[in-house]
């Protein structure tokens, strides 16, 4: 209950991004139980959250290593099984799905606080190649499914963590340096031709045809043919004749905005922001160095996610699949988010003062 | 540390506050301009193709029409490909029905693969991957509807619209659970038809689809044609509008003298903007620029382009490409709009007017007596012939062999059409009657012995000796026999060579020249078919300027004067002075369509003279030492089916730069009293023009006279 009192705006703000998703996914997906099935995962995230924001977050730092050894083994073994629509993301059990590299977020943030959390060797570069190498592990598992957008997504989050535990700048310019250089060896090596066709046709539109440009195409003219006040919910024409695609989950944000309008694309908007800053404000309050990083850890990850997906959907990015936080469909993406929540809460209650 | 996490929420401030920026420039400034977009995202123009005209020959029997199509069509988004990735093409030969679709079909599995996969290649590249698309056309009736039981049952909108929407998508899955070739859709459309074949392929002509190259070009370069253009179009655009015919031709490379749409579309494609535009507006009747709205800068937006030349088919050769406007009709076109939950709306529609029927002077039986004519020496053989009625210019027949089965063309890419485009040695398309050129050999002594009458330096009793042989300086010129003494009419009977060096001596070879080209040799005849031949009239200018050599004489006028060395005509001209002759001296404008007006050009040379020569050349057929004799008068021959029937004409040899025996032809008209049909004949590598030529044109006159039986004989030349 006392986390009711203290964290009443971040709850609401969560709740209220979770029932647009609701809505929209019950738009998104007419005729299918998709609205229904993100009642329940929304009921088993808020569960979830409300377990981890009472477990005391230290016990789950003394565990950090089990649960990413274990969740590393997953991403391992994910790769044995068979593709699911050209990647291999997914365990199938029975009547849904679990998708590991979802789980991988939290329990990397964990590590990370952990180790970076740690006196020892913090201040020299050498400190930089523990948290560098846990990092790169899962990414180079999830590039193999493959999978992009989710791998894409720990580059920000590790850097976030990094700067937040104090890394000297100019090392952390080199971890950017080095990024960098991984991307251009990512663009030659590891890339298939259609993902670099999308970056292209994001880059030169004229000179790519149809096909490669079409979801961004489709998904700018959703959003704007939604104008100021939307075309209702129910009412959007694009939506409604599957002229969107994968509109539950990667492209939910242009069904928001073509429903509703800008007012809708901007209270939508205001919820994501003020739940990353409201997560960031944990961080900024909490004096253990752990606890503070698990927070910004937590806070750099939905911030981030959220941003690479509504950059996407209004063409400020090139094409890349991820869900939008608490919105999209998807239960293990639900899931997780509410644990980074659920970290944050528990961040602010079991806060040890006196060992900073 | 703590001042880190503030620069984290700052940063992350910052980057939300540029989402809603860019939200307000897309939702409140550019508002109207992605309203649009989006109305033009869920609509799209279909054309509903005219039904083209019938092609019929002069009494009415149907040489090309359209028939219902009994179609197969692929829906490639529904083949469960990876259409993004390259590999689709493996893929695709994978797919697991092809096998059995194939059987189906009776068609090899590999050659039923590359038809899909040009099918699918071009739906990918037109980014129109889930409307189905013909990949197989004009399957039998039968076949169709055994595969209708397991082909894609979802694009069967009757059944289907008439469901509630819940019921539709259930009963659709139910549907496709069954079928066993999914993404494959039966489908019908109009297709072209020849019912009878080769007959008169050359004249009919063929339909192809646009090529890829052209209709790329066309489309990725801002210029559409509007519908199926001739050249015609292109022609008519150029002359009636200066402006267009300057920027043509400032388009045009130096060497370059036709102006073709590709060719022009290839052009412009190279020109900078604004010139682009001058193009399209000078060219607005058939050219158009693509829809492409010129978006703001940095806007990673365009719109489709037109996607009307999807199916469309140009007539390439013949009648269908000359009448290709009449015969199209116009084609219609819809503006179609989805409406969520409600049935596709029709915002605008214009329905096809159906093409006019050409009517043709060709007669079927007769052309197909001349085609089977020409082959009777073996359906290898390779010839041409003409006949037209002498009074009023009409083309009956205008036959050439080898030939070719325009209903090949219907099907792209069919193995029979390869083939025919592949035959470099015996070209089928060419169309031997109008492009072919021939030495017409000994047919030419008729327009020598004509001019030298008319001119006056010869007389019919004038005589000479022939001895086989004369000298003349070096050179020694023979003939085929020892005629001995002979005057104008025996020469031509015999075709004596030694009278006619003589004779084209007494004229030099420049009169040579011009009464050839009095006789309508050298220019086009004017025909009513695309690129007709017109040939070569030498003169000692001629050779001056082309070979930039002297003119051999008297080498050189004697091998013009028995119609060798230089000349070459079409056996379409040789018909057409043949015409002259029998009619009397009016040398016809020849046509196939009925309606083309008659046109005639009176030649200069008395009817007096014309009848010498008649008469002569009715000799070379019923004199029993005429050259043409033999082919006419044998063992129920012609003469004994037609006894009161006398032919006329002139056979010829004509050597030539190949190996092998040389081209016979027979050339003439009749019957010999009241003529009412001329006639040219040749048969490549023939050999002598009393032989194959002159049996060929007196089997086809066999089938002429069978069909119009004459009520009695009458003989002599009564003009």
């Amino acid at each position: 209950m006392n986390v009711l009192r203290k964290h009443w705006p971040l709850l609401l703000v969560l709740v209220c991004a979770s029932a647009v998703g609701l809505l929209f996914v019950g738009s998104a997906a007419e005729g299918s139980q998709r609205a229904a099935k993100q009642c329940l995962w929304l009921a088993a995230g808020l569960g979830v959250m409300a377990a981890v924001a009472f477990v005391d977050y230290h016990l789950l730092l003394r565990r950090a290593w089990e649960i990413y050894g274990l969740l590393l083994l997953l991403l391992v073994l994910i790769l044995f099984t068979r593709p699911i629509s050209g990647s291999r993301s997914w365990f199938r059990l029975g009547f849904f799905s679990v998708q590991p590299s979802e789980f991988m977020k939290p329990a990397l943030i964990l590590l990370l606080a952990c180790v970076l959390g740690s006196p020892g060797k913090r201040g020299r570069p050498v400190g930089l190649i523990l948290p560098l190498a846990l990092t790169l592990a899962p990414m180079a598992l999830i590039l193999r499914q493959p999978d992009l957008g989710t791998a894409g997504l720990f580059v920000p989050l590790m850097l976030a963590m990094l700067y937040v535990a104090g890394t000297e700048i100019r090392h952390l310019g080199m971890v950017v340096g080095g990024a960098g250089v991984g991307a251009g060896m990512m663009w030659w090596l590891v890339m298939k031709g259609y993902q670099r066709r999308r970056i292209l046709a994001w880059l030169y539109p004229e000179q790519y045809g149809l096909r490669d440009a079409w979801q961004l195409r489709q998904s700018l003219t959703a959003i704007g043919s939604g104008g100021f006040w939307g075309k209702g919910l129910h009412a959007g024409a694009l939506n409604k004749l599957g002229l969107i695609p994968v509109k539950e989950t990667d492209l939910i944000y242009a069904v928001v905005c073509e429903e509703w309008g800008f007012w809708g694309g901007m209270m939508l908007l205001g919820f994501l922001a003020a739940a990353t800053l409201l997560c960031v404000s944990v961080a900024a309050r909490t004096r253990e160095t752990t606890g503070r990083l698990v927070a910004a850890g937590a806070a750099a990850l939905l911030g981030s996610q959220a941003l690479l997906n509504l950059y996407v959907a209004v063409g400020l990015l090139p094409t890349t699949g991820v869900t939008l936080p608490f919105v999209s469909y998807g239960g293990s993406s639900m899931l997780s988010c509410y644990i980074c929540a659920g970290l944050v809460l528990s961040v602010s209650e079991h806060e040890r003062r006196g060992l900073s | 540390m703590r001042g880190r996490v503030l620069h984290l929420g700052l940063f992350f401030g910052a980057a939300f506050a540029l989402v809603g920026g860019r939200l307000f420039q897309l939702q409140v400034l550019k508002a109207d301009l992605y309203r649009q977009l989006a109305d033009r995202a869920r609509s799209w123009d279909e054309l509903t193709p005219s039904r083209r005209g019938r092609i019929v020959d002069r009494k009415g029997r149907t040489l090309a029409c359209d028939v219902p199509s009994f179609d197969l069509s692929v829906v490639p988004a529904r083949l469960g490909l990876d259409l993004r990735r390259e590999g689709w093409k493996e893929e695709l030969r994978g797919v697991e029905f092809l096998p059995e679709l194939a059987r189906a079909l009776g068609v090899e599995r590999e050659s039923l693969a590359a038809r899909m996969e040009a099918t699918v290649a071009r739906a990918v590249r037109w980014g129109e991957t889930s409307r189905p698309h013909v990949f197989f056309r004009g399957v039998e009736k039968p076949t169709w509807l055994s595969c209708r039981l397991l082909c894609d049952p979802s694009y069967e909108k009757a059944e289907l619209d008439s469901l509630p929407r819940r019921a539709r998508a259930r009963k659709r899955k139910e549907l496709l659970r069954r079928s066993r070739f999914p993404g494959v859709v039966c489908s019908t459309s109009l297709r072209r038809s020849y019912p009878r074949g080769k007959t008169a392929c050359h004249v009919v002509g063929y339909l192809q689809l646009y090529n890829a190259g052209e209709a790329d070009s066309l489309r990725e370069h801002g210029l559409l044609l509007r519908f199926a253009p001739t050249r015609d179009d292109l022609v008519e655009t150029l002359e009636s509008k200066p402006e267009a015919r300057e920027l043509a031709e400032s388009a045009l490379e130096p060497g370059e003298e036709e102006l073709t749409a590709h060719l022009l579309a290839a052009r412009v494609r190279s020109l900078p903007q604004e010139r682009r535009a001058a193009f399209a507006e000078a060219f607005g009747r058939w050219v158009v620029s693509t829809p492409k709205v010129e978006l703001a800068e940095g806007e990673r937006i365009w719109v489709e382009s037109n996607k009307h030349l999807k199916d469309m088919r140009i007539g390439r050769r013949g009648i269908e490409a000359v009448e290709n406007e009449s015969l199209r009709g116009k084609h219609g076109f819809r503006v179609l709009m989805l409406q969520p939950g409600k049935r596709m709306d029709y915002l605008r529609e214009e329905p096809p007017r159906p093409g006019s029927t050409v009517a043709l002077t060709i007669d079927a039986d007769l052309q197909r007596a001349m085609e089977h004519a020409l082959e009777r020496t073996g359906s290898e053989a390779m010839g041409a012939g003409v006949a037209l009625d002498v009074r009023t210019g009409e083309l009956l027949a205008l036959a050439s062999s080898p030939g070719f089965d325009p209903n090949w063309f219907v099907t792209p890419g069919s193995d029979e059409v390869s083939r025919v485009l592949k035959d470099e040695a015996r070209k089928p398309l060419f169309n031997r009657a109008i492009q072919g050129l021939y030495p017409p050999a000994s047919v030419f002594k008729v327009v020598v012995a004509a001019g030298a009458l008319a001119q006056g330096t010869i007389t019919p009793e004038m005589r000479c000796g022939c001895s086989g042989l004369i000298e003349r300086g070096r050179g020694r010129f023979r003939c085929e026999g020892v005629h001995n003494d002979v005057a104008m009419e025996r020469a031509v009977v015999v075709s004596c060579n030694i009278f006619f060096y003589l004779a084209g001596e007494t004229l030099g070879a420049d009169a040579l020249a011009s009464w050839s080209r009095e006789f309508g040799f050298g220019s086009r005849t004017g025909v009513d078919l695309p690129d007709e031949k017109k040939g070569t009239v030498p003169d000692p200018d001629w050779k001056e300027m082309t070979l930039g050599e002297k003119w051999l004489s008297p080498t050189e006028t004697y091998h013009f004067a028995i119609g060798q060395g230089f000349l070459c005509v079409t056996p379409l001209q040789v018909a057409c002075m043949m015409c002259a002759f029998a009619n009397g001296g009016r040398f016809p404008r020849p046509r196939v369509l009925q309606h083309t007006p008659e046109g005639w050009r009176r030649l200069r040379v008395s009817p007096k003279v014309l009848r010498l020569v008649r008469e002569a050349m009715r000799r070379a057929v019923n004199d029993p030492d005429g050259t043409a004799y033999r082919a006419f008068h044998g063992e129920g021959g012609f003469s004994e089916r037609f006894p009161a029937v006398a032919v006329a004409g002139k056979t010829g040899s004509a050597q030539h730069s190949g190996r092998g025996p040389t081209h016979s032809w027979f050339a003439g008209y009749a019957p010999a009293n009241s003529p009412e049909l001329a006639f040219a004949v040749i048969i490549e590598q023939g050999g002598k023009g009393g032989g194959a030529a002159a049996e060929a044109a007196a089997e086809f006159l066999s089938a002429y006279f069978e069909a119009s039986p004459r009520p009695s004989a009458r003989g002599g030349d009564e003009r």
